[in-house]
């Protein structure tokens, strides 16, 4: 046996010392073209990880073609410094780990300035030191207020409101109705410990009174036993925190037992394809969207690039990223990190020109005057952290399998 | 792109370090674990709650590596009689409870939120060349574990724990304790997923539940099944293998002029899918003809 053991031991060896060879061979020439691409021309590149496939992935594809869509007309207007953006595209796959790893392949292959679109939160704190350490930007849309205990170290930026705000646009709906009496859902993943509380603060302050609050883990299969227990409470609305999949479930397993109750939700979990998986037992949902600058110009610059008729607001928030630090290259001088990080507050605003574009906004940086970027997003004044100080919501309601929007909540504050 | 090189062989030299400690279960003693990543987690998370409340990065390590070897001992223990699929169903579910409780018991490491701000070992020292420094820190601990698995693997205790593998009553009908040997095994290769789970926790500095699923586990399965059983030197190329695979289909967008965003990076998890599937085929059926 021993005899036998050592045989096949030394077959495998030999077999496996070539096939990593040619296996390191093959990674060692895919690593070299990269360098050639972006050593060659002056370009800036720019980092985008998005989460094309995953629980992201039906907004992660409509975040890259905005963000495309934007630096072919950045590029068109002349591009920050006169030199062209370069667009590297990473999937995140909505993993931190797998996010880390393509983090480290923009930073240190394509050596971006700037990492745009990332996501989940879970995948915005992991991106996060490795961007600090390198210098770079990373810019979110991720709501978890954890992520503000990392941007004390600079660098971090988000264009999606933080979960305070989104708790407190919850209360405000439930206020508007008259609702006294919540049971919770919420899917255990950073942004609902956030969301959850400041909800309930402010629900408990206007005379409100949260009957259950249930939290349940994410690929779980039925949601009969929670949605059933959420029910039991009488309550006037179920708010539940969660993404597109186990909303999708909450809503089936409702409809299946005869419940008729109010559900409240956020808008990134709710996309079309909710609605046509749910169906009937969708209808009457009502939505907390993220805001975005309906009929302002850059918002309808968005809609066109996308081309269709949805409500684009994370795709919204990557366009003015991109717009963003295109800005803070030009007021900086300097295509890095370190210049765009000096720079992206002062071009968010609140004091100066209004701008809603890079093209706008870059002559007058070159005759030395302050700017204030507004986007499709919204008005988007970076604070001291590198959050939105304001944002603005949009409550919809689902009628007749269409998402249909009932009122704006404008300026909820920290 | 030496930056890049010198991430991925600090991924490289940590996954390997689980796989070897895999590949001293199964490879050796034939103890099926699709758990591994419950050892590595734990591993991981001791350490981090270690360092950020001050503790020295060795003693966070050598914490982890106890708190891991605990775990596979309590794993061993309720399984005396497992064997196969029985115990890689086990493992599995094990892997997926360590998960849970992570993700739910907030008192541990803060829920899904994970832990973050973790101190790295002589940061300040190194300053810009700290990756290059902690690359070498992590491939020197894949030697000794190398080493270490060397030395057992032509060690009595190697021939028994490969007696063992294939056939149990044989070496209970000579006298010795199989269910000894066998929380023994489980212990030291969970002890490795520790080490290794307390070098990437320092590493990447942030840790969450969601981290830890049970890709890992596979990823290090695959390694090990590369190799022929037992072999420490295969392991160690065949977590190369993965790691290359992993790393190496992201660079495949960059030659292709078609396609968009979304179907190239659908593309590349086809492929990485397909390749797995045919080198675990391949090898299976070597390791069954043996």
């Amino acid at each position: 046996m021993a005899d036998h053991e050592s045989r096949s031991g030394m077959i495998s060896r030999r077999r496996f010392t070539a096939l990593a060879s040619a296996g390191l061979g093959a990674a060692a020439v895919a690593g070299l073209a990269p360098i050639s691409v972006s050593a060659a021309n002056g370009d800036i590149p720019i980092g985008a990880l998005m989460p094309l496939t995953g629980a992201g992935g039906p907004f992660g594809q409509n975040m890259m073609k905005a963000v495309r869509s934007a630096v072919a007309q950045i590029n068109a207007a002349g591009g920050p410094l006169g030199r062209k953006i370069h667009l590297y595209e990473e999937d995140d796959q909505t993993d931190p780990d797998a996010a880390v790893r393509a983090a480290k392949k923009l930073i240190e292959v394509n050596k971006v300035a700037a990492v745009l679109g990332t996501w989940a939160s879970g995948v915005t704190l992991a991106v996060a030191p490795v961007c600090q350490a390198s210098k770079v930007v990373e810019m979110s849309t991720s709501g978890a207020s954890k992520i503000t205990t990392v941007q004390e170290h600079g660098f971090v930026y988000r264009t999606e409101p933080d979960d305070t705000l989104f708790g407190r646009a919850y209360a405000e709906v439930a206020a508007t109705r008259g609702w006294k009496r919540a049971a919770i859902l919420g899917l255990n993943v950073p942004f609902t410990v956030t969301t959850v509380s400041n909800f309930r603060a402010a629900f408990e302050a206007q005379g409100g009174t949260v009957v259950s609050y249930d939290t349940y883990n994410q690929n779980q299969t039925t949601f009969r036993s929670e949605t059933l227990k959420a029910a039991q409470g009488k309550p006037d609305f179920i708010l539940i925190s969660g993404y597109e999949p186990d909303v999708t479930g909450i809503l089936r397993s409702a409809y299946e037992n005869g419940l008729h109750e109010t559900f409240l939700v956020p808008g990134f979990s709710v996309s079309d394809t909710l609605i046509k998986n749910a169906g009937p037992a969708a209808e009457g949902l009502l939505l907390v969207q993220e805001g975005v600058a309906e009929g302002s110009p850059a918002y309808r610059q968005v809609v066109s690039a996308l081309g269709g008729s949805e409500y684009y607001s994370f795709a919204a928030q990557t366009w003015d990223q991109i717009q963003l630090v295109a800005l803070a290259i030009e007021a900086a001088k300097a295509a890095t990190g370190a210049g765009i990080d000096r720079h992206l507050r002062a071009v968010s605003g609140p004091s100066g020109t209004k701008v809603a574009s890079f093209a706008e906004g870059a002559p007058l940086l070159r005759k030395g005057r302050k700017i204030n970027y507004e986007g499709a997003s919204g008005a988007i004044d970076f604070d001291a952290h590198g959050n939105i100080s304001m944002a603005n919501f949009r409550v919809a309601e689902v009628r007749n399998g269409k998402i249909v929007p009932v009122r704006l909540l404008k300026g909820v504050h920290f | 792109m030496l930056d890049f090189l010198i991430a991925i062989v600090t991924f490289t030299a940590i996954y390997a370090v689980v796989s070897l400690g895999l590949n001293l279960q199964w490879g050796q003693a034939g103890l099926v674990n699709l758990g591994q990543v419950a050892f590595f987690a734990a591993g991981a998370y001791t350490a981090a709650i270690l360092a950020r409340a001050g503790t020295p990065f060795p003693l966070a390590v050598l914490a982890g590596m106890v708190v891991a070897a605990l775990l596979g001992a309590l794993v061993a223990l309720i399984t005396p009689r497992l064997r196969e699929d029985y115990l890689a169903i086990v493992t599995l579910g094990f892997a997926e409870l360590v998960r849970l409780i992570l993700l739910n018991e907030k008192e541990i490491g803060n829920g899904p939120s994970g832990i973050n701000a973790i101190p790295q070992p002589l940061h300040e020292l190194f300053s810009a060349n700290y990756p290059l420094f902690f690359a070498f820190l992590t491939v020197a601990a894949l030697i000794v574990v190398y080493l270490f698995n060397e030395r057992l693997r032509r060690a009595p205790l190697g021939r028994l724990l490969r007696a063992i593998r294939e056939d149990e009553s044989v070496v209970a009908s000579i006298g010795k304790s199989v269910l000894a040997f066998k929380v023994e095994t489980f212990s030291l290769g969970a002890a490795m997923a520790g080490i290794a789970g307390a070098f990437y926790a320092a590493y990447l500095t942030f840790i969450a539940p969601e981290m830890f699923t049970a890709s890992v586990s596979i990823y290090v399965l695959v390694a090990v099944l590369i190799a022929a059983r037992g072999s420490n030197i295969g392991t160690v190329l065949g977590a190369v293998f993965v790691s290359v695979l992993l790393e190496g289909t992201d660079f495949i967008k960059d030659y292709i002029p078609f396609g968009t965003g979304v179907q190239i990076a659908a593309v590349r998890i086809i492929i990485m899918g397909v390749i797995l599937m045919l080198v675990v085929l391949a090898r299976y059926r070597k390791v069954v003809e043996g």
